[in-house]
């Protein structure tokens, strides 16, 4: 007889599966309430920040003339901010009377201008004193991230950049561009471009190049109209001495017939 | 011009009279005849001498009664003994700025501070900003409620289609949870910010029992846990 081979089973072999313990499950649970427990408290503790930061923020700035450490507060302020936090400070500073753009000691259109300033202009346009510091403005709120400050990955967001004219200068860069000599200019005058032109400044008209080729114009003279105003023959029918085609036909039929008669 | 003055003076009168009833109905020391102020009363005491309604005056304050007090003491614990019941003088105040911001309403919220008001109720013109309401969770347990004038013209709770609500102690809610062995998280649920709610001043976890009129069973109570 055929020795017995050991029957083995076609069917999947069950896994010992390891059945987590009742303490075990409980602990897990714990974990994951608490992870997204402290997801939302780091969530509300942003917002309430954020909340800080625009109240600070309407104060500023504080003189006739914003300062460069009240420049760069506004700039570090800002960085949590999504567009619509932006759009939150600047109508909380047209409720205090102030331009919407944070850097700006003046007072909104909408004040100045009266009543009126809201037909008279577009509804962004009136919360800020004007179109300048709207656009200031714009310029801050472009660099803005649109994800939540408490979803960002570090790093991922820039720091925003203000724009130019209010760039907080350094101490050392504002005394040297003072320092800067009044003569050195980076862009010639005109004056000294006409020297390099050779052209003198007592000349006839030093401004402008002089050639000494002359280049004549071809002349055109306007184009004879066929039909002159006020021909002799001109009939009734003509309009400003043109004669309309359907016109000049019934003239001839009628003129055939007044040849009859 | 005194057209105005007396339309917008009627206005008011009805606001003040609701803002009263809403205080009383939630149970705080009112009397009968100022809770049913009537207009030439309300113009003798608040109006101007050109018949302008004065919103600074109308400003009022309330203490709980003691039944009141009573429905708002939590259950004792094994720490708590006797614990302190989560209810306070109420301050009412009427705000006629036409923009309400960030700064309106930090001084309402130094105000209930100073004054050490348990709650604090601010009747509004204008819509408060959307980031001036965001202070109202920062002050607790101070609790701050702002109602826009135009929902306070007309009592709500008086209305044909809205069942009566009471709020219930945390004695009742415990007694009712085991009497139908639910959890509270089984109950019907309510908003905070329900109508009806915002009424009564309804905070999380509260439970209320509406009594509905039933053509079947004459009157129906069901119970709702407000979230």
């Amino acid at each position: 007889m055929a020795s017995k081979v050991p029957v083995k089973s076609i069917l999947k072999q069950k896994q010992p599966a390891d059945i987590p313990t009742e303490a075990d499950r409980n602990r897990r649970n714990l974990a994951i309430a608490l992870h997204h427990a402290n997801l939302i408290q780091a969530q509300k503790d942003i917002q309430a920040q954020i909340l800080l930061c625009i109240e600070k923020l309407l104060d500023l700035p504080t003189g006739s003339e914003p300062t460069p450490d009240e420049a760069r507060s506004f700039a570090s302020l800002v960085y949590n901010f999504q567009p619509s936090d932006l759009d939150a400070l600047v109508e909380e500073r047209n409720i205090e009377g102030k331009c919407g753009y944070t850097l700006c000691p003046n007072s909104p259109r909408s004040r100045s201008i009266g009543a009126n300033a809201s037909w008279k202009l577009s509804s962004a346009a009136v919360d800020y004193c004007s179109d300048i510091c709207a656009r200031k403005n714009l310029y801050v709120k472009t660099q803005l991230g649109e994800i939540p400050a408490w979803q960002r990955e570090p790093g991922i967001q820039a720091p925003i950049v203000l724009h130019e004219d209010d760039q907080p200068k350094s101490e050392k860069t504002a005394a040297v561009q003072s320092r800067k000599p009044v003569w050195k200019k980076t862009a010639a005058d005109d004056k000294d471009l006409a020297m390099e032109r050779g052209e003198t400044p007592n000349g006839f008209r030093p401004k402008q190049v002089m050639t000494d080729m002359i280049v004549e114009k071809s002349t055109t003279t306007p184009r004879k109209t066929k039909v002159a105003f006020k021909e002799p023959n001109a009939s009734h029918t003509a309009i400003e001495g043109y004669e309309p085609k359907s016109a000049v036909r019934n003239d001839e039929g009628d003129e055939d017939t007044d040849d009859d008669t | 011009m005194s057209d105005e003055n007396s339309r917008e003076l009627s206005r008011l009168w009805r606001i003040f009279r609701t803002t009263k009833q809403m205080c009383a109905d939630r149970g705080y020391e009112l009397t009968e005849d100022e809770c049913h102020i009537s207009l030439d009363q309300f113009r003798a005491e608040y109006a101007d001498s050109s018949g302008a309604p004065q919103r600074h005056k109308m400003t009022f304050t309330a203490r709980p009664t003691t039944e009141m007090q009573k429905k708002y003491t939590p259950l004792a614990r094994p720490g708590q003994p006797t614990p302190e019941p989560q209810i306070g003088t109420v301050h009412v105040e009427f705000n006629g700025d036409p923009n309400l911001g960030v700064k309106g309403l930090k001084q309402f919220a130094q105000l209930l501070s100073e004054k050490n008001y348990y709650t604090g109720i601010f009747v509004t013109q204008s819509a408060p900003t959307s980031s001036a309401l965001k202070i109202i969770p920062s002050l607790l347990p101070t609790v701050m409620e702002i109602f826009r004038e135009e929902d306070l013209l007309v009592n709500i709770s008086k209305h044909e289609l809205v069942p009566k609500h009471t709020l219930l102690s945390a004695e009742d809610k415990k007694r009712l949870l085991e009497r139908y062995r639910l959890k509270e998280t089984q109950l019907p649920r309510i908003r905070v910010d329900d109508p009806m709610a915002k009424y009564l001043g309804l905070r999380r976890g509260q439970v209320v029992k509406i009594i509905r009129k039933s053509e079947t069973a004459g009157r129906y109570a069901s119970y709702r846990w407000a979230i």
